[in-house]
């Protein structure tokens, strides 16, 4: 299990360390490496879940920085692409906007390089005029022009901020037009989604599919799809490096990115994030027992206080075996920092085992066999079958 | 178990003496004694034994000690169970002890706290109104109270009832999770309207999302307000930007300092077009007035010429006016004489007229004093008929002559009737009274002293007393008598007479008088001097003229004379206006020659006239041609000149363009430093960060709602469900009771059944004629129900090997006589199942009941 905040060491085993050149030169090329991770939204709020796990996981995406500065030292990566997405909203907190700022200033051989996105543009009087107008770290770097910036000898930054909620069209075009040093390695840093898996098809600021190519970049390092993705050997997104919501894909994850001049990149996804949010559908059957096949649902990876999970239960399932598993749950719930589950499509069974519970005729038994019959009459109202499933739990519970 | 004997000592009123009561039957016993006997003590300390553990000191058992300070409260039970017959001993608050003795072996079966669990085994209850006492038992004053099985007090009987004890079970188990799920419900919706209840978990969700909306709904509002903020700043920045751009500036700083100079030029050759505009107007100005001076000078010369016409005119018309001047004087001359002439004549007619009038006035005077003579002669005649009449003297006053000759006659009347009369009835003739001869028939009275005589030597003096009207009589003549002798008279004529005559010379004295004042209204002298003067008058010569010829005479002078002095006049107006005609003539020849001599001065000699007439037209020449020149040279210069308006509006607008630009960037600080403010403030707040931790907030609050709507229908549809099984149970493991019943309600009602609710009480009675609900029943009837739902309870836990007494402590208080006892054959016929007892204070009425006489004795005292 990986300690909270810490970088998985076993992925990062691999790694040459320590790196003490940045850049290796080979047959008179060079190499860059450099850590590409984006989508921090920094002051989320969690609203939806209690005061205190908000707070924990709002100051979960703070310690997140720590987690990629050692990650990135880990690499010998002195660079860290944030491609876009830095701040949840364009007019965070004094706070909100401070603390990120001590932290990644605290990594003080590491350079981060920010790009506004959709969520923190970087519109006029926005955070990133906030950030100029203070007295801004020194290994801090915001890229709020789309002009192309040296990180490194060789290397240069070709920047597609975001300047607004809408820019209407896909900023990465501007890069063919863009020139570059004769030889320097050109890394577009770019945010949305793209036309490929963008649902809106018509979507005018997605990214077009080969952008990387069309711009003749080295490396597209992309933000906004919150778990990593490989889009072409390219262009990568880098997802968010602490999940923020129950998604089916990768959240959790910073990339280490390794471009030279000709070859395809070499990304190596490593894991950062502390809490694990899952969402999981536990599908019951008969036979078997509910409990255990719930305990197997979430491995040990995690703590389950830093487990968030959504479970939904479906299937068939006998009475005693419901009640069961309900009380379970409810007893589990206080491990996690937070358990959901959601069972109106799990079907009860009633046998007559099943019912011993509530006697052999009386009238418990009477109302526990006419709740059930309810629950499974198909012409009654769908909510109505609900109330009378949960109706039965509540039997259930308040007769054990 | 069955009640066989209780045994107080040292319990409120029975106190050392002590009571016991012994020999309860197993069926029906009766306690029948006075009020304050203490029936309510045997009851309360039965519970007492029964459900206070001996070292509990409560309120109950306080209340059982005699007094203060007295013997310790002990009661003794003797009762039969299944296992046998026992005897539970207690005492209470000192020396406490508990124990429980085996009367078939004498053996202390229990002591202490064993005893209380003995107690409570057999009782199935360790509490005052729980088991089956609570259920069977009625106290004083409460057999109105329906039986229920309420807080375990039907556990017992409810044990009983169903076929297995399973059913027994299910209905507690039943009961408790309806009573679980209804406490859940109520915890989170009203028990009526089924509302979110207030302060629940459901309305706090409610009430949560509820303000969540409204916060979110606000923050949009301000996040929305934050944005445009933003983008007005940076517009305003832009603006402010361009206004302050330095090459614009530069710009319009140059175009206007251009524009500027361009307009001083215009200015100064405005100035100087003023100067020749000037000499322009001073060159026409000097034509103008020599056209001017030439036309006076031709004027001039004119009226000169005029003048000199007019002199001789004037000269001529002075001349014809002199003549007729004299001739006008000569004509009123003559006139005049004329005039003097007529007035000599009219003067002499007038004195002729004069002397005419005198002559007539004379004779009209000798006429009028011939008339004054007559009247003064007359005058006199009436002032000496006057003094002969003496001084005047006014007529006597004879009213209260007349008055007191009235009174007279009415006392001569009134003495006249009370005298005595002598009446005649007959005569020789020579009767007499007083010398009055009476004739045969006469009436007389008689007065005080009367003398009758008839013939020679019959003399009668008849003397009649003075009576009160005699002396008025008397008193009336004395005031008669002075009044005419005040008035000068014999009698009451005389009187009468003398006023007449007194009468008749002031009669006369006043004619007279206003003959006098007539004829002399101002004396005799002023008589005298109308006489003297018309004596003078008369004097006139008696050869005059008539006055008409006169007269004649004398108009027709004043005729000549008026029309004498007429032509006077008109010829004096005649001379007078020859005269004015002459003057004015005279002053027009002088103003003629003035005027002719002053053009002379000025226009010199007549011969040199045209010359000055020709050198005054060269000047207008040449003046006409300098001004003409004047006009050329500034039309050229006005029309070369540029538009100074324009100018002028040029300038002033590039002036207000910059003072525009100026204040404009002023105004674009203010809303930047505005802005820049309120956007900090918004930042401060966080509004962004806020609403979406308020949107959060909101879906959880709106999950939660939905959590807490789901569950409670779910509870709903939970208690309903379970309470319509459990109505359908109670109604089918009732039915034991039911039947136990019916033959009470029979032997009682006749006919009909109680309906039990789920706590065993009595719901609606059943009967041919309606279905009523107990509550409204009579509280006679609701007693009797009360007490045989009891009795039947009590019948089926003795069926079932179970039994317990039931006692009714003045329980039958509200039925009537034809009731009551229909009541006591129903608790006859129950107390063949069941121990009954009875305490009544209604000695007489429980006399009929029947059963076993229970008869308390002092404790002490024989058995």
């Amino acid at each position: 299990m990986a300690a909270a905040g810490a970088v998985d060491k076993r992925r990062l085993a691999w790694a040459p360390t320590p790196v003490t050149l940045l850049f290796r030169y080979s047959s008179g090329s060079m190499t860059f490496r450099f850590i590409h991770t984006a989508d921090w939204q920094l002051g989320k709020p969690f609203g939806r879940f209690s005061p205190e796990l908000a707070a924990q996981l709002r100051a979960a995406r703070i310690d997140a920085i720590g987690t990629i500065a050692a990650a990135a030292r880990a690499q010998g990566a002195a660079h860290v692409v944030v491609a876009g997405d830095v701040w949840d909203c364009e007019t965070p907190s004094d706070e909100t906007l401070a603390k990120p700022l001590d932290a990644m200033a605290q990594a003080a051989d590491v350079t981060w390089w920010l790009l506004p996105g959709n969520h923190d543009p970087a519109a006029r009087h926005g955070l990133w005029d906030r950030l100029r107008a203070g007295t801004l770290p020194a290994n801090i770097r915001c890229l709020c022009s789309a002009e192309p910036v040296e990180a490194a000898p060789g290397v240069v930054f070709l920047p597609a901020p975001w300047e607004s909620k809408n820019p209407g069209r896909d900023l990465t075009e501007d890069y063919a037009r863009k020139a570059t040093p004769e030889g320097a390695l050109r890394i577009g840093i770019a945010h949305g989604g793209t036309v490929e898996f963008s649902q809106d098809a018509v979507q005018s600021s997605a990214i077009a599919k080969g952008a990387a190519a069309r711009g003749g970049l080295d490396y597209l390092a992309l933000g906004d799809w919150h778990g990593h993705k490989r889009v072409d050997e390219r262009s990568w997104y880098a997802g968010t490096p602490e999940p923020d919501r129950f998604p089916q894909n990768a959240p959790g994850y910073v990339l280490s990115v390794e471009v030279a001049p000709g070859a395809v990149p070499v990304v190596e996804p490593l894991r950062t994030a502390r809490y694990c949010w899952s969402a999981d559908r536990l599908e019951l059957l008969a036979e078997g027992d509910p409990v255990t096949r719930f305990e197997a649902l979430h491995d040990q990876s995690f703590e389950r206080r830093y487990r968030l999970a959504k479970v939904e239960v479906t299937g068939a399932v006998r009475l005693e075996d419901r009640a069961a598993l309900l009380d379970h749950i409810g007893r589990e719930s206080h491990r996690y920092a937070h358990l959901e589950t959601e069972h109106s499509r799990l079907d009860t069974l009633i046998e007559a085992a099943g019912l011993e519970a509530m006697g052999a005729e009386g009238s418990l038994r009477q109302t526990a066999e006419d709740l059930h019959a309810l629950s499974e009459d198909a012409a009654a109202d769908p909510s109505r079958r609900d109330e009378a499933k949960l109706a039965l739990d509540l039997l259930m519970t308040f007769a054990a | 178990m069955r009640l066989d004997a209780i045994r107080l000592r040292h319990v409120r009123g029975f106190g050392e003496e002590g009571v016991a009561l012994e020999g309860f039957a197993p069926g029906l016993n009766i306690l029948s004694a006075p009020n304050e006997f203490g029936k309510s003590t045997l009851f309360d300390a039965l519970r007492a034994a029964l459900f206070y553990g001996h070292t509990r000191a409560p309120k109950e058992i306080k209340s059982l000690e005699p007094d203060p300070g007295g013997g310790a409260p002990e009661v003794t039970l003797e009762l039969t169970t299944q296992e046998g017959r026992f005897r539970i001993d207690k005492r209470f608050l000192r020396k406490r002890m508990a124990k429980v003795t085996d009367l078939s072996s004498g053996r202390v079966v229990a002591e202490a706290d064993d005893a209380e669990r003995w107690i409570r085994n057999v009782i199935g209850a360790d509490t005052p109104g729980e088991g089956p006492a609570g259920l069977l038992w009625v106290e004083q004053g409460a057999s109105l109270r329906q039986p229920d099985a309420a807080e375990g007090r039907g556990e017992a009987v409810l044990s009983l009832l169903g076929r297995e004890v399973q059913d027994a079970t299910d209905g507690e188990r039943s009961r408790h999770v309806l009573a679980r799920a209804t406490e859940a419900l109520e915890a989170l919706v009203t028990a009526q309207t089924r509302k979110p209840k207030a302060g629940s978990p459901y309305a706090r969700a409610i009430e949560a999302a509820e303000a969540l909306r409204g916060e979110v709904a606000e923050l949009k509002a301000a996040v929305h307000a934050s944005r445009s903020l933003r983008e007005d700043l940076a517009r305003t920045e832009d603006a402010l930007r361009r206004i302050e751009d330095e090459e614009r500036s530069r710009d319009r700083a140059e175009r206007l300092a251009a524009a500027e100079a361009r307009l001083g030029e215009a200015r100064d050759r405005r100035a100087g077009l003023a100067a020749l505009r000037i000499e322009a107007e001073r060159s026409a100005a000097f034509a103008r007035e020599a056209e001017e001076a030439l036309s006076a000078l031709r004027d001039e010369q004119a009226a000169a010429r005029e003048a000199r016409r007019t002199l001789g005119e004037a000269a001529e018309r002075a001349e014809a006016a002199g003549g007729k001047r004299k001739e006008a004087v000569a004509a009123l001359d003559a006139a005049r004489a004329d005039s003097a002439a007529a007035a000599g004549r009219a003067r002499k007619a007038e004195e002729a007229l004069a002397e005419a009038r005198r002559a007539q006035q004379a004779a009209r005077a000798r006429e009028g004093l011939e008339r004054l003579r007559r009247d003064i002669s007359a005058a006199r005649e009436a002032r000496d008929a006057l003094r002969a009449l003496g001084p005047p003297a006014p007529p006597p006053d004879l009213s209260e002559l007349e008055e007191r000759h009235t009174r007279f006659l009415q006392a001569e009347a009134r003495a006249e009737a009370a005298r005595a009369r002598l009446i005649v009835e007959a005569t020789d003739g020579s009767l007499r009274l007083g010398g009055e001869p009476l004739e045969a028939g006469a009436e007389r009275p008689l007065s005080a002293q009367s003398v009758i005589t008839a013939g020679a030597g019959i003399r009668f003096r008849v003397e009649t007393p003075a009576g009160a009207a005699e002396a008025a009589l008397d008193a009336a003549r004395a005031a008669y008598c002075e009044a005419l002798h005040a008035v000068g008279a014999d009698d009451l004529d005389g009187a009468r007479r003398s006023a007449a005559e007194a009468r008749a010379r002031e009669a006369e004295r006043g004619r007279l008088k206003e003959s006098l004042e007539r004829l002399a209204p101002e004396g005799f002298e002023a008589l005298e001097d109308e006489v003297e003067a018309l004596r003078t008058l008369a004097e006139a010569a008696d050869e005059a003229p008539s006055v008409e010829e006169a007269e004649a005479d004398h108009e027709q002078a004043s005729r000549a004379l008026h029309e004498a002095a007429g032509r006077t006049e008109a010829l004096r107006d005649a001379a007078d206006a020859a005269r004015e005609a002459q003057a004015r003539i005279d002053g027009d020849l002088r103003v003629a020659e003035a005027r002719w001599q002053d053009a002379l001065s000025r226009l010199g000699p007549e011969a040199a006239w045209p010359e000055a007439l020709a050198a005054q037209d060269a000047r207008l020449g040449a003046a006409r041609e300098a001004a003409a020149a004047a006009a050329g040279t500034l039309r050229e210069q006005a029309a070369a000149l540029p538009d100074l308006a324009v100018l002028e509006a040029e300038v002033a607008r590039l002036r207000q363009a910059v003072a525009n630009a100026r204040d404009e960037a002023d105004r674009l600080r203010q809303d930047r430093a505005r802005m820049t403010t309120e956007l900090r403030h918004f930042r401060a707040e966080g509004a962004e960060e806020r609403l979406a931790e308020a949107e959060g907030q909101l879906e959880a609050a709106e999950a939660d709602e939905a959590r807490y709507g789901r569950q409670v229908r779910a509870l709903i549809l939970l208690t309903e469900t379970l309470g319509r099984a459990q109505t359908e149970r109670r109604d089918r493991f009732l039915a034991p009771v039911t039947a136990e019943l019916a033959p009470l309600l029979g032997s009682v009602f006749g006919a009909g059944s109680l309906v039990l609710g789920s706590d065993l009480a009595p719901e609606t009675f059943l009967r041919a004629s309606a279905d009523e609900p107990v509550e409204r029943l009579s509280g006679g009837t609701r007693e009797q129900l009360a007490i045989l739902t009891r009795l039947a309870f009590a019948r089926l836990m003795a069926k079932k090997g179970r039994p317990m007494p039931v006692i009714l402590d003045d329980a039958l208080v509200f039925a009537d006589d034809d009731r009551i006892a229909r009541m006591f054959t129903a608790l006859n016929l129950a107390a063949s199942d069941v121990q009954v007892i009875a305490l009544s204070c209604r000695q007489r009425v429980f006399d009929d009941l029947g059963g076993t006489r229970i008869r308390p004795r002092p404790l002490n005292g024989p058995g």
